[in-house]
């Protein structure tokens, strides 16, 4: 007991006269710490609710009822629904065989459409959904490592209370005071922090909260969103229209500073399409140029044809030149607009410019006026109206707390105390609210910030609804029950709202009227679907407004700064996900951190080498992180990435890299510190180094010479059906590591933290390998994903002492972890490098939870044995199981890998190279199939197909 | 000089000889000096423990060795112990055979050498394993599985011919030191001395039969051993050269790893001979003729090796393969060019003085070039190791190598784990043949007096 209570418990007997009964020093006391926890312990007995106090007769009516409920409190929470215990298994539901359940997850407030793969109740995978139309099937890296989050051993594992446990039903009588406080005042003061939101159930509830209480506010954080979008909608139609890009009916794309095919919520979706056009030029029908004007690589900009570097400053009067208007131009930008122009000039109605959602909406409504004059309006550009939901600005929030006109704070999946440009505004302004509570999957910094916390059900876990980027509605259905002291959102927020429903009962309220009298059969249908058809809103057909063209930029001296999200992690939601933190980024192959991007140019300026530490100040900010010197980037813009620099006391992502957020673009300067820090990257080389292990064809004549299979002292092994092989189209890869992820996913592959990728010691079965090739400062780039290339003349089959790695009669180079002693010699003898070595025991080391994820599908790894890509054998096994019962041949198509699921732009092909008819032979057979590094001569099954180029080379 | 003061000097010279060699375990002649060394070597023991306990408990990770350099101080200390291990066969097998009579100053100590390098070098690929709890995995023993070694593999082959070769070098050098053994059992005055060399004698009298039937032992191990040596570390060669690895898949391997073998092992003989002969007092058994030869051997194989390495880089630009000429220029001017400069250096440039009589058969001065063309081995095995590895042929994994503080550690203690061995073999037992050399000493004899006569 502290010194004010013992003052306390003095001054009350002082002042009390006759005999004073008391049962404990606290009561006695009488603090407001005691009375919080007798309201939080005994509700009914808040003054609120016995405003005459309590008498004798119903205080005996509570025992009583207290007594004949007791046993109750042996129960645990309701799930939603009916579950079947295992004891007596559900029927037809066999051990070891997966189910499939279609729900999505939530990027961005995007659902990225997916099927859940459990085993016994356990999700251990994502796929995507194939029946979607917006992604057919493919995901991005962040949908693959979404599963991670599910099993995060830093999640949030119950209520709290000013940064110490509590219990729900403290935060329930908390929150019924708030919803008694408001009914009172109609809303008064209140205020509602969401991220960016799609899902109807959502914006049904909270209409209904501003309904009942008109003067509460919502407001939205949502700091890489699409509002400049949607603002540059306004500005050229005169109302805020969500723009969709048909990228598979634009034979030509014009991309300032533009990134269609790099990672966000819309990837999955514009990959797919783009490839469509690319499967479709590739066959003869159409074109498929790209060019793109960007200050900072991206993987678009990897993709052009002709990729011209253009300070931020340019892209205005590029545009300006692309509408016919005659600026002065650089020799290059002069070159590159006379290709643009031809092409567009070519494919008249097929052509689409589009610009960066960070860019001015000014100039963003300039290039939508221009797509309209091109034709692209209402072909290859499309517009609904907003997914996203429309509410307050989230700075009137910030000022309005800062001015004290908040009375009580509910942030729902929002971190504003990191993930904001003013987020130290946001803190400080915090402590002049009275009630502060936050609800989210972790326990983050505005958690840490807030009075209360409550942590929210992850996706797989919880109902809820959303929209994919094509404006389909997703049902998000729960994979398994939540095993910690979580909640949904939707039942949160009807708390809230004074009512009890479960997130089911809330979800199927808002779509019982829209699916009509056939409601349980539509519902279902919805349910095994993944989405509910038609619910994409229509299109709108907007018609231009004349505004006032963008200003433009001037080219201020010195250093220009971009904040881009970063390429792994996005907006740093998911920044405890490991997945996502060991994936290389696409460009840098940087793990575990971000760096301060800086061009060729500037780093020979300033003698700059990889990892030296440098300070770049932008107004009064600064941050300190390590250069990387980044080809391609343009000579004076330095590319910071945001999602690092978390403070989350012992959660991983706890110190990795600077927080960007506070930092805007804009002016700025670099300094450097004069230290050097380890980066941990998993490619240091870049160049081909005169090899061409990535080859490139030209588009008139898209052939190699044939390949002359090298000579052999070993006896071919006779060819027996089925014999698996992959091939990967080049020219299709992105080079976004969804394939990677999905790869971890599938395979339990472990992760292995910074210090040990530093050392060369990832453990990725699967890598894209990027090469440059050209001058640094305007370089072509390729990716190439390398999986084992299961040899027919394997050199790690020939020098393994005990017969561990060995080839099946189906053509699959195996590795028997049992057998394995771990000599390494096969990896010495690898010329491709996909061998991974158990150093330590990664199994048996990991995270408790991480444990539960991993797929029963695959033996995990022992210390001290070699493993590699397998083909994803479990998935052949299971095929050929299948096709046994039938008593038929695997069929095509039967057997796909996780890396050939998850691509977004079907990149790979995988499937029996005896059968002439198999699309993998198809592939094969293509004259731009050829092998990496035959010279080693051993016969790869996994082959690549040339990527194609304009005929004159790639880099402009 | 009469016959009877030429036997009776002979019969003196004999004694001395036996005396000499016979007295060092009998009667220490430097006991501080010996413990002086013996005890720091028995801490370099201890950090081989230290270092052998840390690596079992936690795995090869705390090594420094990574994708792509998979091997790192390990193999790279196999092979330059094996081939320190491979003069003592070299001097002992193939000159007995010869009949070349110098060697058997030399021999004994040599053979143990031999020896306590091939355990440190059979150590390290037992160490180096993932699970080295499995590594009779790698014999052709009959189990349950009908599971049988890979005997593509050049693993299988490097098993089986160093743990031949380990067998016949003890066998060589154990039936070698049978008489010397009991000659020491002779003059022993304390009983326990006397037991354990008669243990170790096995009931030696000295009969004719006893060396009728010892010489036929002896030779025929010597005619064992010396095909060995080749075979050794031709198989040791393959382990590289046998896979598809820029830099390692070359047909010069074999007997460019044999010569350089022969070569660093001679360097180390020529060393503890130094030493020896100044510590122990036996100068007038390893004499200057002695160093001189082995200044010669020296000379001849460092010359051989240096043809390897021109036959390498000739190979690599005639072939002029992409993949070999970018790993030769790796070696030459990347970030582990001081492991071939150093090869370079080390090895040839001192090595070149041995071509005058002074310096063969100047003690310090071939200890010296000795030491200098071991260093020079090692930075060779280094190289050929970490720069073929970390440089392979896709540039996406070129990835560098550090080691570690224990992969250094593991080295050094190593050294201790040939050091106490050692030690305590000239401490306990007759370092120099003493019959060989009588039986040298009277051959000459009788080659002179039938020449007098």
């Amino acid at each position: 007991m502290n010194e004010t209570a013992r003052d306390r418990i003095t001054q009350t007997l002082a002042g009390r006269t006759g005999r004073t009964f008391w049962r404990s020093l606290e009561e006695l006391a009488d603090t407001a710490a005691f009375r919080e926890m007798l309201a939080a312990e005994f509700p009914a007995l808040l003054p609120s609710l016995a405003p005459t106090g309590l008498s004798r007769r119903t205080a005996l009516k509570a025992l009583a009822g207290t007594l004949a409920l007791a046993g109750l409190t042996g129960c645990d929470g309701q799930p939603d629904e009916t579950a079947l215990p295992y004891v007596t298994a559900p029927e037809g539901d066999m051990p070891g065989i997966a189910r499939f359940y279609a729900t999505a997850v939530r990027l961005g407030g995007y659902a990225q459409p997916v099927m859940g793969k459990t085993h016994s109740g356990r999700p251990v995978k994502l796929e995507g959904n194939p029946g979607h139309p917006a992604t057919g099937g493919g995901t991005d890296l962040y949908t693959q490592a979404a599963l991670l989050d599910l099993y995060d051993h830093d999640r949030s594992q119950g209520p709290r209370r000013r940064n110490q446990p509590t219990i729900w039903a403290a935060v329930d009588t908390a929150l019924h005071g708030l919803t008694q406080e408001m009914d009172a005042s109609r809303g008064e003061g209140l205020r509602l922090l969401t991220g960016p939101v799609t899902s109807p159930t959502l914006i049904r509830q909270m209409t209904n909260l501003r309904q009942r209480w008109p003067n509460a506010r919502w407001h939205i954080l949502d700091p890489l969103g699409g509002a400049g979008r949607l603002e540059a909608a306004r500005l050229a139609f005169g109302r805020p229209l969500q723009a969709h890009a048909l990228l598979d009916q634009a034979a030509v794309l014009v991309c300032l500073d533009d990134d269609p095919l790099g990672p966000g919520p819309a990837q999955a979706t514009l990959a797919r399409r783009w490839a469509r056009r690319r499967l479709a030029s590739q066959a003869g029908q159409g074109g498929c140029r790209l060019f793109v004007a960007e200050p900072s690589p991206t993987l678009t900009g990897a993709r052009a044809d002709r990729r011209l570097v253009a300070a931020p400053h340019r892209l205005p009067v590029l545009l300006n030149a692309l509408e016919g208007g005659a600026p002065d131009l650089r020799p290059d930008e002069v070159r590159w607009l006379a290709e643009v122009r031809a092409a567009l000039a070519a494919h008249p109605g097929q052509a689409l410019v589009t610009v960066g959602p960070w860019c001015d909406p000014a100039l963003q409504a300039q290039a939508l006026r221009l797509n309209a004059r091109l034709g692209a309006v209402d072909h290859c550009l499309r517009f609904t109206a907003p997914l996203t939901a429309q509410a307050e600005p989230w700075d009137d929030l910030v000022r309005d707390m800062a001015a004290g006109r908040v009375r009580g704070l509910v942030i729902l999946e929002a971190n504003p105390a990191h993930a904001a440009p003013d987020a130290s505004a946001f803190r400080d302004a915090l402590a002049r609210v009275p009630f502060t509570l936050h609800a989210g999957p972790h326990l983050d910094e505005t958690a840490a910030a807030c009075q209360w916390h409550a942590p929210l059900a992850h996706d797989l876990e919880s109902w809820s609804d959303a929209r994919a980027v094509d404006g389909m509605v997703s049902l998000i259905q729960p994979l398994v029950r939540p095993w910690l002291g979580v909640r949904g959102r939707h039942a949160l927020l009807d708390g809230l709202l004074g009512g009890a429903a479960s997130d089911h009962a809330v979800v199927q309220a808002t779509w019982r009227p829209e699916l009509g009298a056939d409601f349980d059969r539509r519902w279902t249908d919805a349910l095994v679907k993944g989405f509910i058809p038609d619910s994409a809103p229509p299109w709108a057909t907007p018609t231009v407004i004349d505004t006032a063209p963008a200003s433009p930029l001037s080219a201020a001296g010195g250093l220009t700064l971009l904040v881009r999200p970063d390429p792994t992690l996005w907006d740093g939601a998911s920044a405890n996900n490991a997945w996502l933190q060991e994936t290389p980024k696409p460009l840098s192959k940087v793990t575990w951190g971000n760096v301060v991007h800086v061009s060729p140019h500037l780093a020979a300026l300033h003698g700059l080498k990889n990892g030296d530490e440098m300070t770049v100040t932008a107004g009064a900010v600064a941050v300190t992180g390590p250069a990387w010197i980044l080809p391609g980037q343009e000579a004076d813009t330095i590319t910071l990435t945001l999602g690092y620099g978390r403070r989350l006391p012992s959660q991983t992502a706890d110190g990795l890299g600077y927080d960007a957020y506070p930092l805007s673009a804009g002016p700025a300067t670099l300094t450097p510190t004069g230290r050097t820090r380890d980066v941990a990257t998993t490619q240091r080389h870049h160049a081909m180094e005169g090899e061409d292990f990535v080859r490139t064809v030209p588009v008139g004549h898209p052939t190699l010479p044939p390949e002359v299979q090298t000579p052999s002292f070993y006896p071919d092994t006779p060819p027996e059906s089925p014999s698996w092989g992959m091939a990967i189209d080049l020219d299709l890869c992105i080079g976004c590591n969804a394939c990677v992820v999905a790869c971890v996913a599938e395979n339990n592959v472990p992760m292995v933290g910074a210090e040990l990728v530093a050392m060369g010691r990832e453990m990725h079965w699967l890598r894209v390998d990027t090469y440059h090739e050209g001058d640094p400062a305007a370089p072509a780039t390729y990716f190439q994903p390398v999986p084992c290339m299961h040899c027919e003349q394997a050199p790690c089959e020939m020098g393994c002492p005990v017969n561990a790695a060995v080839h099946s009669h189906d053509g699959l180079n195996l590795q028997v972890y049992n057998r394995c002693i771990g000599t390494r010699t096969c990896s010495s003898y690898c010329p491709y490098k996909v061998r991974r070595f158990n150093w330590y025991d990664y199994t048996a080391k990991a995270p408790e939870p991480v444990k539960a994820q991993r797929n029963p599908d695959v033996t995990v790894r022992q210390r001290g044995v070699m493993e590699k890509c397998t083909y994803c054998i479990q998935r052949i096994s299971a095929a050929r199981i299948q096709a046994k019962l039938k008593g038929e041949a695997i069929p095509d198509g039967a057997v796909v890998p996780a890396c050939q699921q998850a691509c977004p732009t079907q990149a790979i092909t995988f499937g029996d190279v005896t059968d002439p008819q198999s699309q993998v032979s198809r592939r094969k057979a293509s004259p731009r199939n050829y092998s990496l590094v035959p010279e080693a001569g051993t016969r790869p099954r996994t082959t690549y197909l040339a990527r194609i180029e304009p005929d004159d080379g790639g880099a402009a | 000089m009469t016959d009877t003061t030429r036997d009776t000097e002979g019969a003196t010279a004999y004694a001395h000889v036996t005396a000499e060699v016979t007295r060092i375990p009998l009667h220490y002649p430097r006991p501080k000096a010996w413990w002086l060394c013996f005890l720091p070597a028995c801490g370099l023991l201890a950090v081989f423990f230290t270092a052998l306990g840390v690596l079992l408990w936690n795995g090869v990770g705390v090594w420094g060795v990574n994708i792509p350099v998979n091997w790192g101080f390990d193999i790279i200390n196999y092979i330059w112990f094996l081939g320190i291990g491979h003069a003592g066969t070299l001097i002992s097998a193939l000159l007995l055979l010869l009949n070349v009579h110098w060697r058997n100053s030399l021999n004994r100590f040599a053979e143990a050498m031999t020896l306590f390098a091939v355990v440190c070098a059979g150590l390290y690929p037992l160490m180096h394993l993932g699970r080295p709890w499995l590594f009779y995995w790698m014999a052709p023993y009959p189990n349950s599985m009908t599971l049988w070694p890979q005997f593509k593999s050049p693993l299988t082959w490097d098993f089986f011919a160093v743990l031949t070769y380990l067998t016949v070098s003890a066998l060589f050098w154990y039936i070698g030191i049978v008489p010397d053994l009991a000659a020491t059992r002779d003059r022993a005055n304390g009983r326990l001395a006397q037991v354990l060399y008669g243990l170790g004698a096995l009931g030696w009298r000295g009969s004719a039969r006893h060396w009728a039937r010892w010489g036929q032992a002896y030779r025929l191990t010597a005619a064992i051993a010396v095909p060995l040596v080749v075979s050794v570390h031709s198989e040791i060669s393959l382990l590289l050269a046998a896979g598809p690895v820029p830099g390692w898949n070359s047909t010069v391997f074999p007997p460019y790893f044999v010569l350089g073998a022969a070569f660093s092992g001679f360097a180390v003989v020529s060393m503890i001979a130094v030493v020896l002969r100044k510590a122990l007092g036996l100068e007038d058994l390893v004499r200057p003729l002695h160093l001189d030869m082995l200044g010669r051997l020296l000379l001849a194989t460092g010359l051989m090796t240096a043809y390897g390495y021109a036959a390498e880089v000739f190979d690599t630009l005639y072939a002029a393969e992409p993949a070999d000429l970018s790993l030769l220029a790796d070696r030459l001017t990347g970030p582990f060019a001081w492991s071939y400069w150093g090869a370079v250096i080390g090895n040839f440039l001192p090595l070149q003085l041995l071509w005058w009589r002074g310096v063969r058969r100047h003690p310090l001065a071939l200890f010296l070039i000795g030491f200098s063309a071991m260093v020079g081995m090692w930075c060779e095995r280094f190289m050929l190791l970490a720069t073929t590895l970390h440089h392979s042929w896709l540039a996406s994994s070129w990835r560098p190598y550090t080691p570690s503080f224990w992969e250094v550690s593991l080295f050094v203690g190593m050294l201790g784990v040939f050091l106490v061995p050692f030690l305590l073999f000239i401490r306990f037992l007759p370092v120099i043949s003493a019959f060989e050399v009588k039986e040298a000493l009277f051959e000459e004899s009788g080659e002179k007096g039938a020449g007098h006569a």
